[in-house]
Formats: structure tokens, C-alpha cells, sequence
């Protein structure tokens, strides 16, 4: 899509269907919404907030994802049989 | 153009995959790597672990890889810290290794990878001990102040506390080197002057070592993940007379299993093989056809091989564990055999590093161990002309499987009531064995055929043997026959102790070995339950044919020797290469501790799910073996860093100065339309 040959109701109707999507568990449509859109929004108000908060989204998601990854990596094995259930791939010969 | 790119990455791609595989190039494979004998025996320190324990080692998953560094006195350890390379693997000998400081100060270099431990020739080592000073001090009957039994042992405290032999070495692999394997190590270092040097020139003699370990953390734990299996294998028993509910037993019992810091070196040739040679030859000597009044005395002889015993009394546990049940169900839920049953109950434990005297141990004096000590008194006053039976009542009793049968009576009065009697060859100061459950306990130390050694193990064997008979009866016959056969108790021993293919082996199980050894007994984690391991299967068919009660049972070529025409509750044994049975009425019964019950008994056997209960009896044993990988051990050289840094480097200019000839060639060449490389002629 070619941002300069758009039409102003198609952007924003990409916008916003990017914006909904991203609520199926898709933090990087979001990502990509806003950074897509960043600049466009500048220019066109009604973009704004489905850029922000596609942002937002995605910052969210991103940090509850890493945050998730740290405490299941440290706490795995302290967790016993429920980490063990969690995990794909058990390492060998590691607690 | 693409074409050609693609198939330059091809070639490349697999002339290394040809240079990374042994089998695509054997000859340069072999020219780089030496192996070590270590692949065939596994004479490799491995991992177990148990609720609240993990004792062995393992390697890191790509194995443990260093240049060979000696140490075999003080002064070579000081050196090891001037070394300057940047991994090593340090080999050991064995009283540098029997010293826990040794590996205690190896153990905080990062540049000490793992150890090759190995018996300098015609030397005689110094005690020692892999396991503790109480051993099994965790397990069966509690002691207040448990005795330090095994002076040569770990002497830090329990198993697998750091700094203890059987501690966690954790990614260090530690290999055993057979006299072969010692040999062409040192002449190797020798030759690159690594024994006289602290840093020789590049190229260094190294070694590389895998031996990685799946099981993690705790015996729960690595179940769940099934990274480890619990300990499992056959106890052995037969008796004298049909079993029957109704008649008294005496029991009498051995230990099968002995065990080592390096896997496959549980050669334990005082503990326990000279208490099981002494059984089978007491066993012989009732068996025989001129002492066949035994067979119709008052009480009934069951002789029990108990298996698992060194790593917390595992057959023993299940054994008494069943009997003691409401309803019990050994050796079955219709004919139970209970410890009311049993008025005396015999133990044999190693016999051959003191001098001629035994010692008998009891829990209380009851009169019934009253009883059986005056029967081995009287025995050995008759039969011998300088065997004592020393008598230690009330003290405490070594490591022995009787320890864990009074556990399971839970009940004090019966416990000092009963007529169990351990007999074994030290006073109770301790232990007079130097090298137990390690695999310096071998053919050599008790000089198995020597003999002194047969003769006393033949003596303890005819004093058993006529104690049992006057505890049979209540007025007892003349014994026609009154001593052990020692020209068999030589041969046992030595089948057992110096080469397993002696024809005694030959004749009973299938030998696959073809240079004298040893039989290695550790427990082992047999998964089924429908056949025994090979040293079972042999002890097996050796006491079944003791009491064989028929020795001339016709092969039958259809039915073989299994077919019914006798008493159900006899077994018919095949000698291999004979048409001969034997009609016995011998019996393995499955040996895994109560603690892991449901373990086996939720699923069908060999598809085994986890189920350790917390709660059960915390004097069971609950030890597993860990799962490994491949364990391999070999030998190459390795080159200095730099020099290392160059190959990779050079290595590197080369490929991008090829691609970059390719690059050149491939903008600066026009191909003709007819070009099979670019059929479009684009």
C-alpha cells in the first residue's frame, strides 16, 4: 500500500481494522499499525488514537510477554510439576 | 548464476558434513581419535539420585574436553595451578584420588574439566571407601548415633555432601582407566613429555569424555520427567521342603549386590560376594543326597539372595514390606509367609578381611538369638579347630538387610523377641574390609585363590550348613555329611571374583564377555519383570541347583523343561548345553522398594508414570539411576589457541576469497544462450 496514493477513508479504514485484529493476540499487528501509520496520524486526527493506542497495545503486550518469559525461566523449576507441565522441551541433566 | 551459487554452497555444505561424520571418513576419524576402552565397560562415574540426594557425575550434554594433566603426589597437584592451558582433564592415580582433598582443590579451577583415575602397577593402594562411614545409615532401623562402621569412607558426613566421594560432580565427568587404557594414556603423555613438563610445547595429548547425565535436581523430579529410573531387579529364593503355611522357617539370608564409585567395578569380592559364596556352599552341603534327612525335618530352610541391598536395602524392603502386610502376599496371597513363622533368622555378611574369627550381632540377646549363637558356637567348636563366634548383642548392628526387616516389624516387643543373627567378619569397632563397596574390594585384596581364603569361606560354609540342620530339627540326626565342598567354593569364588567365563558361568547363563573379568553386581534398573539380569540368572540357577530336591529330571525336546508332571511349586532348571533338569524349588521375586509402589503398580510395567508419594515410609529406600547418553571417552591432540585462531581464520579468508572470486567471475563473464549452467541465457 502505497501511503501516498491512498485515499484518506481507505487509511483509515486499514488503520482501524489493524487496530481490532490486534485484540486476536496479535501485539505485532499492532506494532506494525503504529509504526505504519505514525506519521499519517500527524496529518489525519482520526488516525491519532488508533495509533496510539496500537501502541499502547503492543507495549503492553510486549512487556507482559517478557515479563512472563523472566518469571517462567527463573521460577520453572521452583514451580516442580506445574512448570514442568508448562514447558514444551524439559532440559536434561538442569533442575 | 543462481544455479552455480547454489551449487557451490551444496559442495561446500557437504564436504562438511563428510569432514563432521565418522562413518563418511572413517580413516581421517581414526587418525585424529583414540578411543578408550571406557566405551565398551562402563567404567564411568555415574548419577543417582533419590528424594533428598544426587550422588555421581555427569559431563556437560557435549562431553568434558581437556589437555591431560598428571597428578600423582602433592607436589604435581601444587603444579596444577602454573598450567597454563585453558581446560584440562587431570589423570589421577589412585591415592591421589582416595585423598577428598584432591578433588576438593582441583574442584575450584574453572580449567579442571574432569579426571581419568587409574591403579599405578604393583602397588598396593591405601584404604578407601566410596560410601560412608555408616553406610545406609538413612535406611531400615534407626540408630540414635549411628557407629563410623567404614573408617575409609567419605568421612564428610552423609552421602553426597560436598566433599564426600559420592558428592555431585556436576559437569565433571570422572573415568576409570583400565590397566590398557593407563598404559597407553601414560606411554602418550610420556612421549609428549606431559609427565616431566608443567607446560610442554604445543601439540598437548587431551581427552574428551561424555558421560551426560539426564536426571536433575531429586529422584521426584527426574521420575516425573522420566530422566531416571528407581533401582529394580530379582531378589532369589528357595527352600529346603515344599513351602507350607503350616511349617516353621529358618531363613537364611546373603546379599547379592555389591557397588562402586565407576559403574561396572561393583566387583565387591569381601562385600558382598564371600557371604554369598558361603550361602550357596552351606546351601550345597544341605542339598546333597547323603544330608536328604533334611528334607523331612520339622522346620523348613528357605535361603533368601536379597538384591539392591547396598543402595538401602531394596529387595529386602520389598520382601519384608509384603510379609509384614495385612494380608501378607510373599510368596503368595494364598500361601503367606509371615515373621511368626520364623523362629531364627540367619544373616551372612562379608566374611574375609578379618582374621578366623566371625561375630555374630543381634538387636536384643532374646533366647532365641540365645539359641542360634549356641548353634554357631557349637557348630564352629566341632567343626573347625580356631573359629570363634564372637557375640554382639544390644550393640548396634552393621549395614545389613536385617537392619531393615526389624524396621518393618514396627513393633518393639517382636523386634527384640526375634531370632535374627547377622555374622560377618569385624568386631564391632568397625569394619575391617579397607576398600568397601569401591572396586579395589577385588580378587586381589581378599586373595581369592589363595589357600586360606577358600578354607575359611569353606569352614564359615560347613559351620552354616550345620547350625541351620540342628536348627531344623527338633531332635536332631547324625549330619552324614559335614563339609562344605571346597574345591566348589574356590571355583564360585573365583567365576565371581577373577572371570566370569569359567566354565561354572558357561554352564548356567549365556557368556558374552571374552576375556576374564570379573561379575560386576551392581542392582541395575531392569525395567520387566520376565527376565533376570545375567549375575541373577547365574546366582540363580547356582543355588536352585543346591537344593536341586531331583538332579536327573529328563530334557524333554517338545516341552523342554517346563513341563507339568511334578509339584507345581517346583521349577525346572536346564543346564545349557545338557538334557538334563534340575527340579528345584527356587524362586526370584521382584526387588523394588515400597516407596515406589505405585510407580509400577498405576501403569503396565515398562510404561512407568511417576507416582513417589510424599508420606511413605522415610526409611525405604527411594534411589534411581539417571538416564544418559552415549558415554564415550577418547583421546587426540589439541593445538594452541593462536594456533587454533589461525586454522578458523584462515579458514574464513578462504571462503570469502572464494566467494569473492565467484562474485568477480560471475559479473564479468557473459554466458552464450547455449550454457548448460543458465539454460534461459539470461
Amino acid at each position: 500500500m502505497d501511503l501516498r496514493r491512498t485515499p484518506a477513508e481507505e487509511k483509515l479504514r486499514v488503520c482501524k481494522l489493524y487496530f481490532y485484529v490486534g485484540f486476536a493476540f496479535l501485539p505485532w499487528l499492532w506494532l506494525v499499525n503504529a509504526v505504519w501509520f505514525a506519521r499519517e496520524s500527524r496529518q489525519m486526527p482520526e488516525l491519532r488514537k488508533y495509533v496510539i493506542w496500537s501502541a499502547v497495545g503492543a507495549v503492553i503486550y510486549f512487556a507482559a510477554l517478557i515479563a512472563w518469559a523472566v518469571i517462567f525461566q527463573d521460577k520453572r523449576s521452583e514451580w516442580g510439576a506445574f512448570g514442568d507441565r508448562l514447558s514444551v522441551v524439559i532440559p536434561k541433566g538442569r533442575a | 548464476m543462481a544455479t552455480l551459487a547454489a551449487m557451490l554452497a551444496l559442495v561446500l555444505g557437504l564436504a562438511l558434513l563428510a569432514v563432521d561424520t565418522a562413518e563418511a571418513q572413517p580413516d581421517l576419524f581414526r587418525r585424529i581419535y583414540t578411543g578408550l576402552d571406557g566405551n565398551q565397560d562402563l567404567n564411568t562415574c555415574t548419577r543417582l539420585l533419590s528424594v533428598d540426594k544426587v550422588i555421581g557425575c555427569s559431563s556437560p550434554e557435549d562431553g568434558g574436553v581437556g589437555a591431560l594433566f598428571h597428578i600423582s603426589s602433592d607436589q604435581e597437584l601444587d603444579n596444577f595451578d602454573r598450567a597454563d592451558h585453558h581446560s584440562y582433564i587431570t589423570v589421577i592415580s589412585q591415592d591421589m584420588f582416595a585423598k577428598p582433598t584432591t578433588l576438593q582443590r582441583l574442584g575450584d579451577y574453572n580449567k579442571f574439566k574432569g579426571a581419568l583415575v587409574y591403579s599405578p602397577e604393583n602397588t598396593t593402594a591405601s584404604p578407601w571407601s566410596p560410601d560412608d562411614t555408616s553406610p545406609n545409615a538413612d535406611f531400615g532401623l534407626e540408630s540414635a548415633n549411628p557407629p563410623a562402621w567404614n573408617s575409609a569412607g567419605g568421612g564428610f558426613g552423609a552421602s553426597g555432601a560436598e566433599g564426600s566421594h559420592w558428592q555431585n560432580y556436576k559437569s565433571r565427568p570422572i573415568f576409570y582407566l583400565t590397566p590398557a587404557d593407563r598404559d597407553l594414556v601414560i606411554s602418550r603423555m610420556t612421549e609428549n613429555n606431559q609427565l616431566s613438563t608443567i607446560n610442554p610445547g604445543y601439540p598437548l595429548v587431551a581427552a574428551e569424555l561424555r558421560s551426560f547425565m539426564w536426571g536433575a535436581k531429586d529422584a521426584k523430579t527426574c521420575l516425573r520427567r522420566k530422566h531416571c529410573d528407581p533401582l529394580r531387579s530379582h531378589n532369589i529364593w528357595g527352600t529346603m521342603q515344599e513351602y507350607n503355611t503350616s511349617q516353621e522357617v529358618v531363613m537364611v539370608t546373603a546379599q547379592m549386590d555389591s557397588l562402586a564409585f565407576f559403574h561396572d567395578q561393583a566387583i565387591g569380592a569381601n562385600a558382598d560376594a564371600s557371604g554369598l559364596v558361603a550361602l550357596i556352599a552351606a546351601a550345597r552341603l544341605l542339598g546333597d543326597p547323603m544330608n536328604s534327612a533334611i528334607r523331612t525335618a520339622q522346620k523348613n530352610i528357605m535361603f533368601v539372595l536379597f538384591n539392591g541391598e547396598s543402595f538401602g536395602y531394596i529387595g529386602s524392603s520389598r520382601m519384608a514390606y509384603q510379609m509384614t502386610r495385612i494380608p501378607s502376599n510373599f510368596p503368595s496371597a494364598a500361601l503367606p509367609l509371615t515373621f511368626d513363622q520364623i523362629p531364627y533368622l540367619l544373616e551372612i555378611g562379608q566374611l574375609l578381611s578379618g582374621g578366623e574369627d566371625i561375630t555374630a550381632y543381634s538387636y536384643r540377646n532374646s533366647a532365641r538369638v540365645q539359641e542360634v549363637t549356641g548353634f554357631l558356637q557349637t557348630a564352629a567348636a566341632n567343626l573347625t579347630s580356631n573359629m570363634n563366634v564372637d557375640y554382639q548383642a544390644g550393640a548396634d548392628i552393621p549395614p545389613a538387610s536385617l537392619r531393615m526387616i526389624l524396621h518393618e516389624f514396627r513393633n518393639e516387643t517382636k523386634r527384640e523377641e526375634f531370632g535374627g543373627v547377622f555374622i560377618t567378619d569385624h568386631p564391632a569397632s568397625g569394619f575391617t574390609n579397607s576398600f568397601y563397596h569401591s572396586r579395589l574390594d577385588n580378587a586381589d585384596y581378599i586373595d581369592a585363590s589363595s589357600n586360606a581364603t577358600v578354607e575359611k569361606l569353606c569352614n564359615v560354609s560347613s559351620v552354616l550348613a550345620k547350625s541351620l540342620w540342628s536348627m531344623a530339627f527338633e531332635t536332631e540326626p547324625p549330619m552324614p555329611l559335614q563339609q562344605a565342598d571346597c574345591d566348589f567354593v574356590r571355583e564360585l569364588l573365583y567365576c565371581i571374583t577373577v572371570d566370569q567365563t569359567c566354565q561354572l558361568v558357561k554352564d548356567s547363563v549365556n557368556v558374552i564377555e571374552n576375556t576374564p573379568s570379573p561379575i560386576s553386581r551392581y542392582v541395575g534398573v531392569k525395567p520387566t519383570a520376565g527376565t533376570l539380569t545375567r549375575p541373577v540368572g547365574f546366582f540363580f540357577n547356582q543355588l536352585a541347583a543346591a537344593i536341586a530336591v531331583d538332579r536327573n529330571v529328563t530334557y524333554n525336546s517338545t516341552d523342554g523343561c517346563t513341563a507339568n508332571g511334578r509339584a507345581p511349586d517346583y521349577q525346572r532348571i536346564r543346564w545349557r548345553g545338557t538334557d538334563v533338569c534340575y527340579l528345584s524349588a527356587t524362586f526370584t521375586h521382584l526387588a523394588w522398594s515400597p516407596a515406589f509402589d505405585g510407580y509400577y503398580s498405576l501403569k503396565p510395567l515398562g510404561t512407568p508414570s511417576f507416582d513417589y508419594r510424599d508420606g511413605r515410609d522415610p526409611r525405604w529406600s527411594t534411589w534411581t539411576e539417571s538416564t544418559w547418553d552415549p558415554i564415550k571417552g577418547r583421546l587426540f591432540f589439541v593445538d594452541a589457541p593462536h594456533a587454533e585462531l589461525g586454522t578458523v581464520l584462515g579458514g574464513l579468508a578462504w571462503f570469502f576469497l572464494s566467494l569473492g572470486i565467484v562474485y568477480y567471475l560471475s559479473t564479468h563473464i557473459t554466458y552464450d544462450s547455449h550454457s548448460l549452467l543458465d539454460p534461459d541465457g539470461n
